[in-house]
């Protein structure tokens, strides 16, 4: 028998024996002889036939066994829905969310501005000791004309508001007046006509227009026969000389010229304008350079100046930084923010996600064995998990894309509008994300597929039961990651914390007026040449009268600017009768407003009286200041009776009449300033605002108000109609919005700690069973079990939650930016995150506690 | 532990098929065919053995001794080699025995009812 080699023939006719019998058997199953010949073929199986197949085409054999691991997979994912289930919405919310995030940072930090050469544009800009940043009118020409290093520099004033009238209803622009070369310097081309011509920024000939594209359509049916036409904008006519896309900027409804020869321009002149300058560098000039060479310009105009000038213009810096820079500048802080948010979602998601693998493969432990047994080969069980691993990564990052495409379109509103980024769905970025996700689930799919291959398989089999695969050193780095879990969401909970402090603090403001009820409308009469003072006072009390007996509204009143509203008037040039050496230490605001202003607004009157009728033009001159102002320029003396001039070199004295309390006017987070409030009939002013105080809901007075005013003005439009309470849930609209977004994620890192700390606890408590039931049996308290188990469950927490308050306080203070009134280190908030984090992981650990305390110490003990 | 008690181990775990095919063989002798189809039976269909990998194992056995083979003709007429039990064949089943039913129950209980999965 032995050493007697079989022929080959004698062994292949065994075969086709064996495969005879089968068809013979599969076709007294009903089977037809082909059908049960290929059956016969598939049931003996390719071994040799794959061999040969092997040699021949390696790849095809790879290829099957994907396609078998694949089916196989998605078997065993249907097989434990709740797992699959938990693993593919993690990743979808972590691969989505980053995707959108990564889209605005890229589109906004990342990617050049959509402008010619955009490496080379810079912003320009004066700082004045007092007031804002800006580049004075009387100051451009030499910039202009004598820096060395700009190949080109442009200049555009702030957005105001002009009344279009002519064609149908008239209607409210924004106006935007630019440097002629502005346009071709950023490289905007026009979308219809012409851009301005280098002749029309001169006086006389600057009657030119361009529109928006967007007022093209609205308002001309974007007809091309608009352009060469003239349309009327404050009364006067201007040329329609083209037309220009919507991604143009500085954004407004049209854009007339700066006619460089006009006097805002020269240093003599009684006013100025307030612009802002962009530049392109010559090649090679350094920023610095750029710098260096305005600021020498810049004081060479100083002699230029009138003295009364000289105060105003000492110490003043030009500043220059890259135009990119300027645009980002205000939400660079949030976006790297939120970068770091969402990178910490993602971590814990990669460790929950791991986490879940390691469990499965532990309980599978016993599947794999036998598949080791019945001979599967290491590299096919290591292939087989990664293939399921990688199926959650496809199926997760398919919907990750559905939840990017949406999250990215709720982010855009992140940017301001200012700002040209063109932000979309980025599919490299979607790859990125998805990318990292693939990897950290091929590394944690291919841990418990190294451990289950290379753990002793017949040892397993010998245990028998669910206690296969057990690994101390596998449950130590589930362990660690729930503690990382921990940790990292307690850091992002903290964050989410703080600004909601932040926001309940700045709801709790008290804003000095009452904002219920009131109906806002602007009024802003066009500013021609012939600016009649007595005319627009006139039409404004006849207005304010009317509008007045209108029914429906309890009172009214007119205010040159309303809290919370638009930026308004302010001055350094404040004089103190008797104390001549006097210098106001911060701008001080001045608003025209009807006598009746403070009582609509419900802003107490603590000293002296209100203005009354005798106060107009031509009696004496009088100012109600508010209790900063008193404090600071009267200190303890008695502010009535006082008197001061402010806005001109030699002012005309006005008397203190009253003091009213502070309210909240440029922002809800800033503590309110020196103000000051004069009758608009002693300082009229040609853009008014309607305060009223209605009797039911304001806006449906809002159709009333606009005809009333077109009673007195059948040219006039209302610019703006809105109420204060709408006005404040604006400008607390961002930081609401930050502040769902950061709450956002923390809620989404918790939960997923949660699950990760159940797996952990609920998993161990398993691996226990047999333990408790020896030790309910030999008499333990079933409240003992629970502790038992709960006290696993609050190590992890406790540990995580150390490591988290560590982390927190290193990195909260990058959100001190975004916060109102509440420390980055606020014991509150950290005290209460971590609390509640110890919470939910001892809640995470007392399902499978109770599950273990229930245990039938028999059962328990028949477990093994 | 000695690479000498790993390789015996290894040797019992490949001699898994080995085993149920010696097994199946204590029925009477029986072709291969016969064999993979027993062999699916009465595991109900959870060990899906592909019939070709039955062969190495057959001729393995054959070559230990354990098995004689022979060509004769089958329930239905056919030429078929038939393997029957050795009396050493029969020894080394009773000697496994214990090994055998440890590992049978294990396997039985992984092969068992479904337990509730993570």
């Amino acid at each position: 028998m032995f050493g007697r080699k079989r022929p080959v023939s004698d062994f292949n006719a065994e075969i086709e024996a064996h495969l005879q019998l089968e068809i013979e058997r599969l076709k007294e199953q009903g089977l037809s002889e082909q059908e049960a010949r290929a059956a016969a073929r598939r049931a003996f199986g390719n071994v040799m036939h794959a061999e040969e197949r092997f040699y021949e085409s390696g790849r095809w054999l790879w290829w099957d066994h994907l396609c078998q691991d694949v089916r196989f997979g998605l078997r065993m994912l249907a097989k434990s829905p709740g797992f699959a289930a938990v693993a593919i919405l993690t990743l979808a919310l972590a691969i989505g969310a980053n995707t959108a995030i990564f889209s605005v940072v890229d589109a906004v930090l990342l990617r050049p501005l959509p402008f010619k050469d955009p490496g080379r544009l810079v912003w320009a800009t004066e700082h004045f000791a007092f007031g804002p940043s800006t580049v004075i009118s009387a100051d451009f020409p030499a910039w202009k004309d004598r820096n060395q290093v700009f190949e080109q520099i442009a200049a555009f004033g702030g957005t105001s508001g002009a009344n279009l009238t002519g064609a149908g209803e008239p209607s409210r622009v924004t106006i935007t007046r630019v440097t002629t070369g502005l346009f071709s310097m950023l490289g905007l081309q026009p979308a219809a006509g012409r851009a301005f011509l280098p002749a029309e920024g001169k006086q006389g000939q600057d009657k030119v227009v361009l529109l928006s594209e967007t007022l093209w359509r609205n308002r001309f049916g974007s007809d091309p026969r608009t352009i060469g036409e003239t349309i009327r904008l404050d009364g006067a006519g201007y040329l329609v000389a083209g037309v220009m896309p919507a991604n143009v900027r500085p954004q407004a409804d049209v854009w007339t010229p700066l006619a460089l020869d006009a006097d805002i321009f020269s240093a003599h002149s009684p006013q100025w304008m307030m612009l802002a300058a962009i530049g392109r560098l010559k090649p090679g000039v350094e920023i610095s350079k750029a710098q260096s060479d305005l600021q020498v310009l810049t004081q060479e105009m100083d002699k230029e100046y009138p003295p009364e000038a000289a105060q105003f213009r000492a110490h003043e810096t030009v500043e220059v930084i890259p135009l990119h820079e300027m645009m980002v500048h205000n939400v660079r802080s949030l976006l790297l923010i939120l970068l770091g948010t969402v990178g910490f979602v993602l971590l814990i998601a990669c460790a929950n996600v791991a986490n879940l693998l390691l469990s499965r493969s532990v309980v599978r432990g016993r599947e794999l064995a036998v598949r080791a047994a019945l001979g599967a080969g290491r590299l096919r069980l290591v292939r087989q998990l990664l293939t399921e691993a990688l199926l959650l990564a496809t199926i997760g990052g398919l919907l990750g894309s559905i939840t990017g495409l949406w999250a990215t379109k709720i982010l855009r509103q992140l940017i301001p509008a200012t700002l040209p980024a063109d932000v979309h769905f980025d599919p490299r970025v979607f790859g990125f994300s998805a990318a990292i996700i693939a990897l950290a689930l091929f590394m944690f799919g291919l841990i418990p597929a190294l451990i289950a291959s290379r753990t002793d398989v017949n040892e397993r089999l010998k245990e028998g039961g669910l206690r296969l695969g057990a690994s101390a050193g596998t449950h130590r780095l589930r362990g660690l990651m729930s503690v990382g879990e921990i940790g990292l969401s307690l850091i992002l909970l903290v964050g989410a914390g703080l600004t909601v402090r932040s926001f309940l603090r700045l709801t709790e403001v008290d804003l000095g007026f009452d904002p219920n009820s009131l109906l806002l409308a602007t009024v802003e009469r066009p500013l021609t040449a012939a600016f009649d003072s007595q005319q627009h006072s006139a039409f404004f009390q006849s207005s304010l009268e009317r509008i007045r007996s209108l029914p429906g509204v309890k009172e009214a009143a007119l205010t040159q600017r309303y809290p919370l509203g638009p930026p308004h008037n302010a001055t350094m040039m404040l004089r103190v009768q008797g104390a001549e050496n006097f210098r106001p230490s911060q701008p001080i605001s001045v608003t025209a407003i009807s006598p009746d202003y403070f009582h609509v607004m419900r802003i107490r009157l603590l000293k002296g009286r209100t203005f009354g009728d005798r106060d107009v033009e031509g009696a004496q001159k009088v100012v109600i200041v508010n209790e900063s102002f008193s404090r600071m320029v009267f200190g303890e003396r008695d502010a009535i009776g006082q008197h001061i001039g402010f806005g001109e070199p030699s002012p005309t004295w006005k008397e203190v009449v009253g003091v009213v309390a502070d309210a909240r006017e440029d922002a809800l987070e800033k503590e309110p300033g020196p103000e000051m409030f004069v009758p608009y009939l002693q300082q009229p002013s040609f853009s008014m605002t309607f305060m009223l105080r209605t009797e039911s809901n304001p806006l449906m007075l809002a159709g009333s108000v606009r005809e009333a005013v077109l009673s007195i003005d059948k040219n006039q439009p209302l610019s703006d109609t809105t109420t204060m309470e709408e006005v404040i849930a604006k400008s607390v609209a961002p930081r609401r919005f930050r502040m769902l977004l950061l709450g956002l994620f923390a809620l989404l890192a918790l939960s997923l700690a949660m699950i990760g700390v159940y797996g952990v606890i609920a998993y161990s408590s398993t691996q226990r069973t047999h333990e408790f039931g020896v030790r309910i049996a030999l008499g333990a308290d079933r409240q003992d079990i629970l502790k038992l188990v709960v006290r696993q469950g609050f190590k992890l927490a406790l540990l995580g939650v150390t490591m988290g308050v560590a982390g927190a306080l290193l990195l909260t203070r990058f959100l001190s930016g975004l916060l109102y009134e509440v420390s980055p280190h606020d014991p509150l908030t950290f005290a209460g995150v971590a609390a509640l984090l110890m919470l939910v992981a001892l809640a995470a650990s007392y399902i499978p506690a109770r599950r273990a305390m229930k245990l039938d110490p028999i059962v328990a003990l028949r477990y093994e | 532990m000695s690479t000498r008690e790993e390789r015996e181990r290894l040797t019992l775990l490949q001699g898994t098929l080995d085993l149920l095919i010696l097994r199946t063989l204590v029925f009477g002798p029986q072709h291969g065919q016969g064999i993979a189809r027993a062999i699916q039976q009465t595991s109900e269909d959870a060990l899906l053995v592909e019939h070709g990998a039955l062969y190495p194992a057959l001729q393995r056995l054959e070559a230990q001794g354990w098995i004689d083979a022979r060509w004769g003709t089958s329930a239905n007429n056919r030429k078929a080699r038939f393997y029957t039990l050795t009396q050493a064949g029969r020894k080394q089943l009773v000697k496994e025995s214990t090994r055998w039913r440890r590992l049978s129950t294990a396997i039985g209980r992984i092969l068992g009812p479904e337990a509730k999965e993570g």
